[in-house]
């Protein structure tokens, strides 16, 4: 039974995997973690976080948050790729120089594709419809 | 809103309304995001954008001068957990010429690298640093004061606190456990990656 259930839950994972920008969903999650990791494992104690500290958490949270989005409600990809691409960009300032550069190219990169990404209609749609 | 972007028939496995992502508005999307943080980078890099940092960084700093207004240190933990003794310093305003800063970092097929940042000047305000070992050639204080919490004349209650209204100081190392400032605006970063250890000793600054 297992081996007749994997290649349908493999294709039901490849099928969901194509349906959305997953690519840019997971970098920009990626993103938010690595902008929280970075501050995280430096704070020692919350009374030191600082600015930048609070930055990365906020900033952390709302790639997650744009990542989730653009996988759960692909329509709005081009709202949470632009806010990403902006975010992306405060983060150079705010938080830690962007994660050290790796979580700005994660969210840049990220929010690029969610932009890039153009759904293609099925063609038995129209049989469908009709 | 859209819901069901996978279709499944019985007599077909599967049939999706898949996605491409277009390489040209990729590149029309990527463009102007490196092109502004270049100019985000450059502008810090030149002093004209400050940048925000916390964090722990295993580094080494040298300074050949440092100055430093409204400072107050004490001894606390850190890490983890409060495992490494520390002195928590915290700097209302500090300014930092000619140091070099250095990380190295042992990988397990390079084996060790070592960043070096040299900057020629640096300014950070509300500067907190927690550090186990620092030394300098010679310090300056002025306005300085040193208080222990006491409840009686022979029994103190709390760590003791050393402050100092302006601190100016040369040749110091330190060995900073974690940082945090509410903004640093440097001029002149040049940043250099070496293999093996080592790094930049007092002399070699700038």
């Amino acid at each position: 039974m297992t081996t007749a259930m994997r290649p349908e839950w493999r294709s039901g994972w490849r099928g969901w995997r194509r349906g959305r920008p997953f690519a840019a969903g997971l970098l920009l999650g990626l993103g938010g973690l690595e902008l929280i990791c970075v501050s995280w494992v430096g704070l020692g104690f919350l009374r030191f976080t600082g600015t930048a500290g609070a930055a990365s958490w906020g900033l952390g949270a709302l790639f997650v948050v744009a990542g989730v989005t653009t996988w759960r409600n692909p329509a709005l990809r081009y709202f949470s790729g632009v806010l990403a691409a902006v975010l992306s960009l405060v983060s150079l300032v705010a938080a830690n120089l962007g994660g050290l550069l790796l979580g700005f190219l994660l969210t840049a990169v990220g929010s690029a594709l969610a932009l890039a990404w153009v759904p293609q209609q099925a063609p038995s749609t129209r049989e469908e419809e009709a | 809103m859209i819901v069901g972007l996978i279709v499944i028939d019985d007599d077909v496995p599967m049939r999706t309304y898949g996605g491409r992502t277009s390489r040209r508005r990729f590149a029309l999307a990527l463009t102007p995001l490196l092109v502004g943080a270049s100019v985000l980078l450059a502008g810090s890099a030149a002093g004209a954008v400050s940048v925000a940092f916390a964090g722990e960084v295993p580094v080494t700093v040298h300074a050949a001068r440092i100055s430093g207004s409204g400072v107050s240190a004490s001894p606390a933990a850190s890490g983890r957990g409060g495992l490494l003794p520390a002195l928590a310093t915290r700097v209302e305003q500090a300014t930092v010429e000619d140091a070099c800063v250095t990380s190295t970092a042992r990988l397990p097929v390079v084996g060790a690298v070592t960043a070096v940042v040299r900057i020629e000047r640096a300014s950070a305000t509300g500067l907190t640093v927690e550090a186990g070992k620092a030394t300098a050639g010679s310090v300056k204080l002025s306005g300085a004061e040193f208080s222990t919490p006491r409840m009686s004349l022979d029994r103190p209650t709390g760590l003791f606190t050393v402050g100092a209204r302006k601190v100016s100081g040369r040749d110091v190392v330190t060995q900073p456990h974690a940082f945090t400032a509410g903004t640093i605006t440097s001029r002149g970063v040049a940043v250099e990656m070496r293999r093996g250890e080592g790094g930049c000793g007092p002399g070699t600054t700038r």
